[in-house]
């Protein structure tokens, strides 16, 4: 991707969150109680300041040599949005998992699958995931009292 | 003598077994964190956040700050080995710090970032001493209309400083202080943008956020390149830098001590910053500028000295007037503020035991990371070459962890994976995070004020032009964004200064 097209880009998305936000601000009452500067108007000045930014940069990238390329992007890489979208799904699984089936179960699931996504032997796979789970567990539920949910194990604790 | 006695209570204080301790555990986590390349200090601070809950909260802040700064000392090593900053205060250091290694002379690059991180370090706590007391009593005479204008000047500087492209950093400290508007209304109590949803009221928990932008960001960005190898250029060789490198380091660590403790200490600055002027600095001062990257043992201690004298630096504003510089600083005060501690110029004289007793452990952390990091860089070392996909993982659960236990819901784990998400795009995208961070917190509290000084003037704005405090104020928010423009119109064709991307 060049330079001018990824400013482009982001730029544009700036203007998009401020007119949301601005037109949400507008359902806020203005004033309450005679106050000054009432809950619509932090928002509303707010995201016309983040409004004017992203034209600004739209604006500002017009000037960029259209042959300037942004670092770090390749288009051939796919490998590596693979391994994000990976990565990210699995953070998302943990999210959604944690509650219903414990904290135990998927943390230990989640280091095991990570870690033999990323390559690591078996072997030393199953050590870290089960010293990573354990101690955490002792040390955020018994040591520091923090309640994590149980899950499926809840009967047991 | 009112400092003599203050200073005794702050030993007396930062001496008890249990809070020495803490100051270890935390200066050697700090220097872990410094070491490691992927997680800098904003997420070694908010990691350990859960670590402190039930703490003595004079304990945990030893402990916290600790992590601060033991993490600039840390980012030397890999700067310096295999030219991998592991943190972006050492961007500056791994310039001439990999050219000495690559030189066979690691060994002295090493030990002058040591003593020079230990002298700066330890003249910025005493300058911290000096300057927190007389600027916490001219804060008690600070109304609404003052606070407003000065977090409107930190966020002038940080936006300034952050990035090449201003409308970058400006939007992202709008979009900043558009997330902090999300929960109750500071003045009327009104909800807005919560969805109906209980758990956000509070806002959006910043821990959450800030382990999203920087943590989780910065591991998507990791796991997208294919690991690189890491590869150790040379033999370290002896660690005590030679009289010749003390006798051409004397001055820069004088010069860098006071650029990075007064740079840290302004809104929005941060070590980063502190690290990248005195480098130009000494270049500039330098009878031999061409040899600034081909390893002069001046530019690795410049940066380095400069770094840990802005860690003293950043915490005059912080425990003064309860303004963060960096989001590091940003962590640590929303920990404060959890601890129950109200950050501002009444802490000094509510909790002098807190203060001095924080303030002197810095002494003793600075000498322990002294003592730690010369004859550990073999352990050091060894952890480097623990691989990064082990890493990984346990750095996710870590976050996870941390953002569930200090935001208490789940909503908070979903926060963090958003602003994951958003931290990868606006590297990819070359935006800085930093601002969007600290507006995050000051938003709601420059909200707050605003409104209150409307209140005491009847709506009319005149109010921040008729103080004197006020007019200074806005003078220098004026200076801070016309200046840059001046210097670029007057230094044209001399190449300008790029900072690197500020992640602290």
């Amino acid at each position: 991707m060049t330079e001018r097209t990824a400013d482009t880009i982001s730029g544009l998305f700036l203007i998009a969150v401020a007119l949301v936000a601005a037109a949400a601000a507008q359902f806020l009452p203005t004033t309450i109680a005679k106050e000054f500067a009432g809950p619509s108007f932090m928002p509303t000045l707010v995201s016309m300041a983040l409004g004017i930014c992203g034209a600004g940069i739209v604006f500002k990238a017009r000037s960029i040599p259209q042959t300037q390329r942004m670092p770090g992007w390749s288009e051939t890489d796919r490998a590596g949005a693979i391994r994000i979208a990976v990565v990210a799904l699995a953070i998302a699984a943990y999210n959604l998992l944690l509650e219903p089936l414990g904290y135990l179960i998927v943390t230990f699931a989640f280091l095991v699958f990570l870690l033999w996504y990323l390559k690591v032997s078996w072997f030393l796979n199953l050590i870290i995931s089960l010293i990573a789970t354990v101690s955490t567990y002792a040390m955020f539920v018994i040591w520091l009292k923090v309640v994590l949910p149980m899950g499926l194990l809840e009967f047991y604790f | 003598m009112e400092i003599i006695q203050n200073v005794l209570l702050g030993f007396s204080v930062a001496l008890q077994p249990i809070n020495l301790l803490y100051c270890f555990i935390g200066v050697l986590a700090g220097t872990l964190i410094g070491v490691l390349p992927g997680i800098g200090p904003v997420t070694g601070v908010a990691i350990l956040i859960p670590i402190t809950f039930g703490m003595d909260p004079i304990t945990a802040t030893i402990m916290l700050a600790g992590i601060y700064y033991g993490a600039m000392y840390g980012g030397s090593t890999t700067s310096i080995l295999i030219n991998v900053p592991g943190e972006s205060a050492s961007v500056m250091t791994a310039v001439d710090g990999y050219q000495m290694a690559k030189q066979g002379r690691a060994g002295a690059a090493l030990g002058m970032s040591a003593f020079g991180s230990f002298i700066g370090g330890t003249v910025s706590v005493v300058g911290l001493m000096f300057i927190a007391p007389p600027v916490a009593k001219l804060a008690l005479s600070f109304g609404p209309p003052e606070y407003f204008v000065l977090m409107l000047l930190g966020l002038a500087t940080l936006t300034r400083l952050a990035g090449k492209n201003l409308f970058k950093g400006l939007g992202m400290g709008f979009l900043g202080m558009l997330i902090g508007t999300v929960g109750l209304d500071p003045v009327a109590g009104v909800q807005r943008f919560t969805f109906g949803r209980a758990d956000l009221l509070d806002g959006i928990g910043f821990v959450s956020v800030a382990m999203g932008l920087f943590a989780l960001g910065e591991i998507l960005i990791n796991i997208e390149g294919s690991p690189a190898e890491r590869v150790f250029s040379t033999q370290i060789g002896s660690l005590m830098p030679t009289k010749s490198d003390w006798l051409a380091c004397k001055w820069t660590i004088v010069r860098s001590t006071i650029i990075g403790f007064f740079i840290g200490s302004l809104p929005g600055a941060g070590a980063t910053v502190s690290a990248f002027m005195a480098y130009a600095a000494e270049k500039k001062a330098s009878k031999t500028p061409e040899r600034f990257g081909q390893g002069a043992i001046e530019g690795v201690c410049a940066a380095e000295t400069a770094n840990n004298a802005a860690t003293g630096g950043a915490l005059v504003p912080l425990l003064t007037l309860g303004i963060p510089s960096s989001a590091t600083v940003a962590i640590l005060m929303g920990a404060l503020m959890m601890y129950g501690l109200r950050p501002g110029p009444l802490l000094l004289t509510e909790r002098p035991d807190f203060f001095w007793g924080v303030v002197t452990s810095m002494y003793i952390g600075n000498v322990m990371l002294l003592v730690l990091n010369l004859p550990m860089i073999g352990l050091w070392i060894k952890i480097l070459k623990v691989p990064y996909p082990v890493l990984i993982p346990i750095i996710l659960l870590f976050i996870s962890l941390g953002a569930y236990t200090v935001g208490g819901s789940y909503v908070d784990l979903w926060i963090m994976f958003a602003f994951g998400i958003l931290g990868y795009l606006m590297r990819k995208f070359d935006y800085p995070a930093a601002p969007l961070l600290l507006a995050l917190v000051l938003g709601p509290i420059m909200e707050k004020n605003l409104k209150l000084s409307l209140k005491m003037s009847h709506g009319s704005i005149a109010i921040f032009f008729q103080r004197p405090i006020t007019l200074i104020l806005i003078a220098l928010i004026v200076f801070s964004l016309v200046w840059p423009l001046l210097v670029s119109r007057f230094s044209k064709g001399k190449q300008a200064l790029e900072l690197p991307v500020v992640d602290e």
